[in-house]
């Protein structure tokens, strides 16, 4: 189900189109050795300065051979030098540091095309906050996909009237598909869906990390529909009331709420009469459910719909769409 | 009257040539303020815009096109092409640049001095190596300055005096 990539491209295309601009000269054309099969089924890269270059795909650990294609071992990997590391990193912020610091305080940077690159090294901390990191030593290039149709399965449950959605949240582990579904949840109820009795809505996307939208110079590079309106690189909270009050959007889609400020903002736009869906980290319901920061939106009985993931038949299976009104479960993955 | 001519003539060229090279030394301090004023556009973008690296050297380039100002347009070729490093990129464009322009040995050194740093810190640190390279510059630009002046003046009587003690000579 996932092996698409960008509107419909294949991800071995859009690795090499995308990703691969990114890295070192050598390393590029090392990867490019590798079989395309393997690379239309890649999900991470991983870089970590002075060991060998990993690929991860499916479940599978591939090492990239400095000859180029397919290592046996770890010994013959492609190893990552000092200076190979600063490069890949200039390549990745545009030669620029600067204009990606505040992304690079949080540890990632969102390559065009919206894939996320998370970063570590040394970081430099001043008043207990992380001002930079120094000494970069490790990337996780996470390939992003966009997968029309991924939302099928939930949109039926989701659909509260002609011109609502509930409001839901997504719940799921890492690396399950939550931002795919999210993506195509905001295309679907921004065109609608005639069969469903759905109209089209006016979608407000707030995408703080740029994975959604995967906006390049403002412009959505993912399709996410015809009403939709992105707010590209603002923080969540700040975003949310944006979009609320100059755009007046019928849906506000957000990714992964968590703090404090989020917390508020959601229920703002609630009750301004957004319908809002967001997606959060965590195993299950009760995980989220228990956060500080998201309990009140929980007491509060605010969402409507919880929809979990897992990757228990690859990232993107559907676990559960449950009804947190009325406590009912919808759909769970046992009795499909 | 033909040799009082040919006197006027001899005069007039010799001023010309010591006004000439009066001009090449102020080649120097007119290059460096072109300098100081594209930092103060890369300035501009990076505290307030962000803007990437490459495109805010060629705004800076643009504002105020010169032989001293070559050095932001190559290193923004630089990078989009075959030097990611910006640091790098920055070096070879200053060494390239400064070959055939009328800089000094310090107003070099202050550049590359700038470049080391230059893509590869956060806003706030690379403003202050900006700010630094700029006051370097200014200082170098004030003595190029008063270089120029006294050197321009010189040569100017020196070439109308010479010019005058050749017509008299020869008359």
């Amino acid at each position: 189900m996932l092996s698409e990539g960008r509107r419909g491209r294949p991800i071995n295309e859009v690795i090499v189109d995308e990703i691969l601009p990114c890295l070192p000269a050598k390393l590029r054309s090392a990867i490019q050795m590798l079989p395309a099969e393997l690379l239309a089924s890649t999900h991470e890269i991983r870089l970590r300065r002075g060991r060998p270059v990993m690929l991860v795909a499916g479940d599978d650990e591939v090492f990239v051979s400095s000859r180029g294609g397919v290592a046996p071992g770890p010994d013959e990997g492609y190893i990552l030098s000092d200076q190979e590391t600063l490069v890949a990193l200039q390549l990745m912020v545009g030669s620029s540091v600067y204009s990606y610091e505040d992304e690079i305080r949080q540890g990632y940077v969102t390559l065009r095309g919206g894939h996320r690159v998370g970063i570590v090294g040394r970081a430099v901390v001043h008043d207990g906050i992380v001002k930079v990191i120094k000494d970069v030593s490790g990337f996780c290039i996470r390939i992003s996909r966009e997968v029309l149709g991924a939302a099928d399965l939930v949109m039926p449950y989701l659909i509260k009237s002609r011109n609502r959605l509930f409001h839901t949240l997504i719940v799921s582990p890492p690396r399950c598909g939550k931002t795919t579904l999210l993506r195509d949840i905001a295309r679907q109820a921004s065109e609608g869906i005639p069969s469903l009795g759905l109209a089209g809505l006016r979608v407000g996307i707030v995408d703080e990390r740029s994975e959604i939208a995967a906006c390049y110079g403002g412009v959505p590079q993912n399709t996410v529909g015809l009403r939709t309106d992105v707010l590209d690189a603002c923080p969540k909270a700040a975003g949310l009331i944006m979009l609320v009050r100059s755009m007046s959007p019928d849906l506000v889609v957000t990714d992964e709420i968590g703090r404090e400020e989020d917390a508020v903002a959601v229920r703002e736009a609630m009750n301004a009469g957004v319908s809002i869906v967001a997606t959060a980290h965590g195993e299950a319901l009760e995980d989220v459910a228990r956060r500080p920061a998201l309990r009140c939106l929980f007491e509060a009985q605010m969402f409507e719909r919880v929809v979990t993931l897992s990757s228990a038949h690859g990232p993107g299976t559907l676990e559960t769409v449950l009804d947190l009104r009325s406590g009912k479960t919808l759909v769970a993955r046992s009795s499909r | 009257m033909v040799k009082l001519l040919g006197a006027a003539l001899v005069v007039g060229s010799a001023t010309l040539i010591g006004n000439t090279v009066a001009r090449n030394y102020s080649e120097r301090p007119r290059q460096l303020a072109e300098i100081a004023s594209a930092l103060a556009v890369l300035e501009t973008e990076i505290s307030y815009a962000r803007t990437p690296l490459a495109d805010a050297l060629v705004r800076a380039y643009g504002t105020r096109r010169g032989v001293g100002t070559r050095i932001f347009r190559l290193a923004a070729d630089l990078i989009r092409s075959s030097e990611p490093l910006p640091s790098e990129a920055w070096q070879t464009a200053v060494h390239r640049v400064y070959a055939w322009s009328a800089l000094a040995p310090e107003d070099r050194d202050a550049l590359l001095a700038f470049g080391e740093t230059l893509g590869a810190c956060g806003a706030e640190d690379q403003l202050r190596h900006l700010a630094l390279a700029r006051e370097r510059l200014r200082a170098n630009e004030v003595r190029a300055r008063d270089e120029a002046e006294r050197m321009a003046r010189m040569w100017r009587y020196l070439g109308v005096t010479v010019g005058a003690m050749v017509a008299l000579l020869l008359y």
